[in-house]
């Protein structure tokens, strides 16, 4: 992706970020003047700074999309832009994209699932050994004896070492 | 060599589900969830007592600061977790009887068994150079100017806010509430001269006392409380018999707590284990240091306490319209 | 005197020497692992110390406090990592250094620097408690939530490549992350959505390692991009010492802000190392080397977040108000041993804040030779192949993530904020102002909605205290230097000298 092309993106969805910001604070300033809070004066609700936030950030963000116009005509910018967006989806779902997308999902399902369901000593070394496997570190043995001593290593280390008390 | 690691794994977990299933409680170690952050007096009370019940029980006892939302966060993970006695909850009382009636939890404190160990007052305070004397000088600006007199505390539903709300009842007027983090920003903005009074609870503001940076006007305790040689705080009962008897003694209450439904066996080895914490010499000391009453009661007597104790609390804060629901909805009479 | 003696005695009996180390040893641990703060290791100690001697209890907490907040500059260094929040400013021009291989001198740098960030503090405590006492009671609800912003902007502007915009768009949505839960002032909850988690707030830790750790994780999924760190060469300290003789102005200027930063009450380690940061980029013939492997940013960012920790102790000695997180567990701790810090610290124990002082001191003597022998070990495991140190990292998150509150909910924050690091850094925005945008939130709210309180909605209170007003001048200033208004408006000024 080119710079400009992310600057485009990136601006909007913190356009629309930042209104959702305003509309949301608006609200909480709505149901702060209610009981049992009470607070009708705008600059003490709950609701000001967030609004104040909302609004810094659309203009922040406005500031970044007029930039990223920068030397362009607005049309002839938008019409660049589809170019380099349609240029970038050719070349960016390639073997990179894929092998760190598959890790993050391994990753999602240890902190999803695993961890909140197993104890935490049996769920680490599930994760690890298939993250070893999925990276090729060497033979499947060697993944699961690295696997487990590690996990030995931080569960004697926090719950005996430093008296902490691990998840289950 | 997959299949004998697999076959290893296997057994390491039977052989550990095992072991949980048949043993005498306790057998490993309890974790104690204090739902603020370290360093308060919820805190230190928790950790006192967690010391004497971990030798008595002869297991180690974690002190685990869950902190966020007023308290709520812990008291929760404790309500909503496997109650098996190896998690057990520390709080202050005001907080914990108060949350029905905020909208944090359905249960009251009689779904709750509780240990009570502490009691500590409120002590209402202003600087040295303040142009209030006595409290009699405070309720009478409160009357003269309603809504205008600052009050500095740890937030909503905190010590200090009771100790507030006491005196707004006492006085007959409003104030203004500005609320700080926590006990420790404000004391330092009463001491900073940022508001007017401080009503947070005397062990926070004890030793300024003494020193003279801060003046002690009243307690809310029943009698007068000699906090060093020659340093009285005199108790509001002196100056407003009539319109304190309703309120006072009014501070926090400190116990631990687990929720209903252990079996009796081991709810009769927690009740000997905290007997035993709270006549250890430390915990005494400690009470000393902190002027907090150590007054350690059994389940029974605990629950009897908190009945005029929650009505106490839940009433101030609902005349005050200052919670969401009716405390009379779940069963709290006046 | 006599106190100062009475110190070193207790100090250097064996048992106590050696628990000094091992604490030292174990806070340096902590530090340098991802998400174990220094407020965590010291929560963690205060617990195992409970039946100490009290002297040794003392010693064990100072050194670990010391530890941990030195720990977090060598996986900041190594691997982009901060090991606590307060490194993050540590890993700017430390990572560069790293890369180019000369992480053992990074390492060097940054703890000697932190061992000179604490004695200057020692040198504060021991002889100015009563007066910078004063100097705290100065701040109040303006003047913090001023700070806040000032800390937001300078960061902002630090970290962002040439365009502040960027930076300071990432702090604002720092600060509005801080938003979430139920607010300090009135308890109302904000962005929860009923849910009591959320309610809590979210945390601090979880953010940070998910904002710095995960881009780094990812990155080692790539195929064949596991050869990017230049092969360590070994340093000598004759260098060393050489750049630290050098810099002995920037060292004591950083540990002076530092001092500064650490005593006033909620403000830590994190804006103390910006601070110092940014003082020693703006002052220096070459600013636009800083962030590209500059020695002197390493030393500063160091010094000012080290020299935090003598800062935060003041108060805590003389108001029994803690200046930082870490330093309020660790008042907490002083109360289970029987102290009473305070103002009759004085009078009641006068030998405490020497032995204070003295202990603080002989920790960061320690500290110093430990993290050498440590970083000897760490810069070879830290370079291990990443396919390996990666996932394992990733566990440590976890754990890191959970034990700070014994909550999985926080470990599911973790991830969350990882997505978001990840963004950030592909769309090249900075990630340490979003990070202190969630460490300042929630002061800036509080004590901007309390000045307003106290003053019925005005504004004016802001303009009539003198420290409000320099912040404030200063402020407008970095924001209009952005603007290009700015600049031609110097370049007139030059010319015109």
């Amino acid at each position: 992706m080119t710079k400009k092309l992310k600057d485009f993106v990136f601006s909007i969805v913190l356009i629309l970020l930042g209104i959702y910001v305003i509309v949301e604070s608006l609200n909480i300033y709505h149901k702060a003047a209610e009981k049992p809070y009470k607070i009708t004066q705008f600059t003490i609700s709950p609701g000001f700074l967030p609004f104040l936030l909302g609004i810094a950030l659309t203009l922040t963000a406005l500031i970044l999309l007029a930039s990223s116009f920068r030397g362009e005509k607005i049309g002839e910018a938008l019409g660049n832009r589809k170019t380099e967006f349609v240029a970038w989806t050719k070349t960016a779902f390639n073997a990179d994209f894929l092998n760190m997308t598959i890790g993050c999902v391994l990753m999602f399902i240890y902190t999803f699932f695993l961890v909140q369901l197993l104890p935490f000593w049996l769920a680490s070394i599930i994760f690890l050994v298939a993250m070893f496997l999925f990276l090729r570190i060497g033979k499947p043995w060697k993944a699961v004896v690295l696997a487990v001593l590690v996990v030995a290593l931080i569960v004697l280390l926090f719950k005996y070492g430093f008296g902490a008390a691990m998840p289950e | 060599m997959k299949r004998i690691l697999t076959l290893v794994l296997a057994l390491v977990l039977v052989a550990s589900l095992s072991v949980c299933a048949f043993a005498d409680y306790p057998d490993k170690a309890i974790n104690l969830i204090v739902p603020y952050g370290p360093g308060g007096t919820t805190d230190l009370t928790a950790r006192a007592i967690a010391n004497g019940m971990s030798n008595f029980l002869d297991v180690t006892i974690n002190v685990n600061n869950v902190a966020g939302a007023g308290g709520s966060v812990g008291t929760l993970q404790v309500e909503n977790g496997k109650n098996d006695g190896y998690t057990i909850l520390a709080n202050g009382m005001l907080a914990l009887t108060t949350m029905p009636v905020n909208g944090y939890s359905e249960k009251t404190y009689r779904d709750w068994d509780i240990w009570l160990a502490t009691y500590a007052p409120n002590a209402i305070v202003v600087p040295a150079n303040s142009p209030y004397q006595t409290i009699v000088d405070l309720v009478e600006d409160m009357k003269a100017r309603p809504g205008e007199v600052t009050f500095g505390t740890a937030g909503i539903g905190s010590g200090g806010h009771f100790g507030a709300e006491t005196m707004k009842a006492i006085a007959g007027a409003d104030y203004s509430h500005i609320t700080y983090a926590g006990g420790g920003p404000a004391v330092t903005g009463i001491l900073a001269g940022e508001v007017d009074v401080c009503p947070q609870l005397l062990a926070e503001t004890k030793d300024l006392i003494i020193a003279g940076d801060l003046r002690c006007l009243a307690v809310l305790s029943e009698d007068d409380i000699e906090i060093a040689e020659g340093v009285v705080c005199p108790s509001i009962t002196k100056y407003y018999p009539e319109e304190a008897a309703a309120y006072v003694p009014m501070g926090e209450v400190t116990g631990i707590a687990v929720p209903k439904g252990l079996d009796e066996s081991i709810l009769a080895k927690l009740d000997e284990a905290f007997a035993y914490a709270a006549v250890q010499p430390e915990v005494a000391d400690f009470c000393n240091l902190k002027s907090f009453t150590l007054m350690p009661m059994t389940r029974e007597e605990s629950q009897t306490f908190l009945d005029s104790f929650t009505s106490k609390a839940c009433y101030l804060l609902w005349d005050a319209e200052a919670c969401a629901n009716d405390p009379a909805d779940f069963g709290i009479e006046r | 005197m006599q106190y100062v003696l009475q110190a070193f005695q207790t100090a250097l009996e064996p048992y106590n020497i050696l628990v000094m180390i091992l604490a030292t040893g174990a806070g340096l641990l902590m530090g340098m692992l991802p998400g174990l703060s220094a407020t965590m290791a010291i929560a963690l100690l205060t617990g195992l110390t409970y039946n100490f001697p009290t002297q040794t209890a003392l010693i064990a907490l100072i050194g670990v406090y010391v530890g941990a907040i030195s720990g977090g500059c060598q996986s900041a260094i190594l691997i982009n990592i901060p090991g606590t929040p307060a490194s993050a400013a540590t890993a700017l021009d430390g990572h560069p250094i790293a890369k180019r291989g000369e992480g053992g001198l990074g390492i060097f740098l940054a703890t000697t620097a932190s061992m000179c960030g604490t004695l200057i503090s020692v040198i504060f405590v021991l002889s100015f408690t009563p007066v910078l006492t004063k100097f705290a009671l100065k701040f109040a609800s303006w003047e913090f939530f001023l700070i806040a912003i000032f800390g937001i902007l300078i960061c902002g502007q630090l970290t962002s490549n040439g365009n502040a915009v960027k930076g300071w768009i990432s702090g604002i949505l720092g600060l509005i992350v801080s938003m979430v839960g139920l607010d300090v002032v009135d308890t109302f909850p904000r962005f929860s959505y009923g849910n009591v988690n959320l309610m809590g707030g979210i945390q601090l830790i979880p953010v940070m390692i998910g904002l710095f750790g995960f881009p780094e994780i990812v990155k080692a999924f790539k195929r064949g991009n596991n050869s990017d760190a230049a092969p360590m060469s070994s340093f000598n300290m004759k260098k060393g010492w050489a750049l630290v003789k050098e810099h002995w102005w920037p060292i004591i200027r950083s540990g002076i802000i530092g001092v500064c930063v650490g005593i006033i009450p909620g403000v830590g380690e994190d804006v103390g190392g910006w601070l110092s940061y940014w003082t020693s980029k703006n002052t220096s013939k070459d600013p636009d080397s800083f962030g590209k492997g500059n020695e002197l940013g390493v030393i500063s960012a160091e010094t000012g977040n080290n020299s935090c920790i003598g800062g935060a102790i003041i108060p805590v000695l003389s108001l029994a108000v803690p200046g930082s997180a870490p330093a309020a567990v660790l008042l907490a701790a002083f109360y289970m041993h029987g102290y009473r810090p305070g103002p009759l610290l004085m009078s009641e124990t006068p030998d405490f804040i020497y032995r204070v002082g003295i202990y603080l001191a002989l920790a960061a003597i320690v500290m110093w030779a430990l993290a050498l022998v440590i970083s000897r070990v760490s810069v070879r495991i830290l370079s291990l192949d990443k396919r390996i140190l990666m996932p394992i990292i990733y566990v440590l998150c976890v754990i890191g993530s959970y034990l700070i509150n014994y909550n999985l909910f926080d470990v599911k924050v973790m991830f969350v904020f990882g997505l978001v690091g990840i963004a950030l850094s592909n769309f090249e925005f900075p990630a340490s102002p979003f990070l202190l945008g969630v460490i300042l939130g929630s002061m800036a709210d509080q004590n901007l909605r309390r000045g307003l309180r106290l003053s019925k909605g005005s504004l004016l209170p802001m303009l009539q205290r003198p420290i409000c007003i320099v912040f404030l001048v200063v402020n407008i200033l970095m924001i209009l230097s952005q603007t290009g208004i700015f600049k031609p408006l110097m370049a007139k000024l030059r010319k015109t000298k």
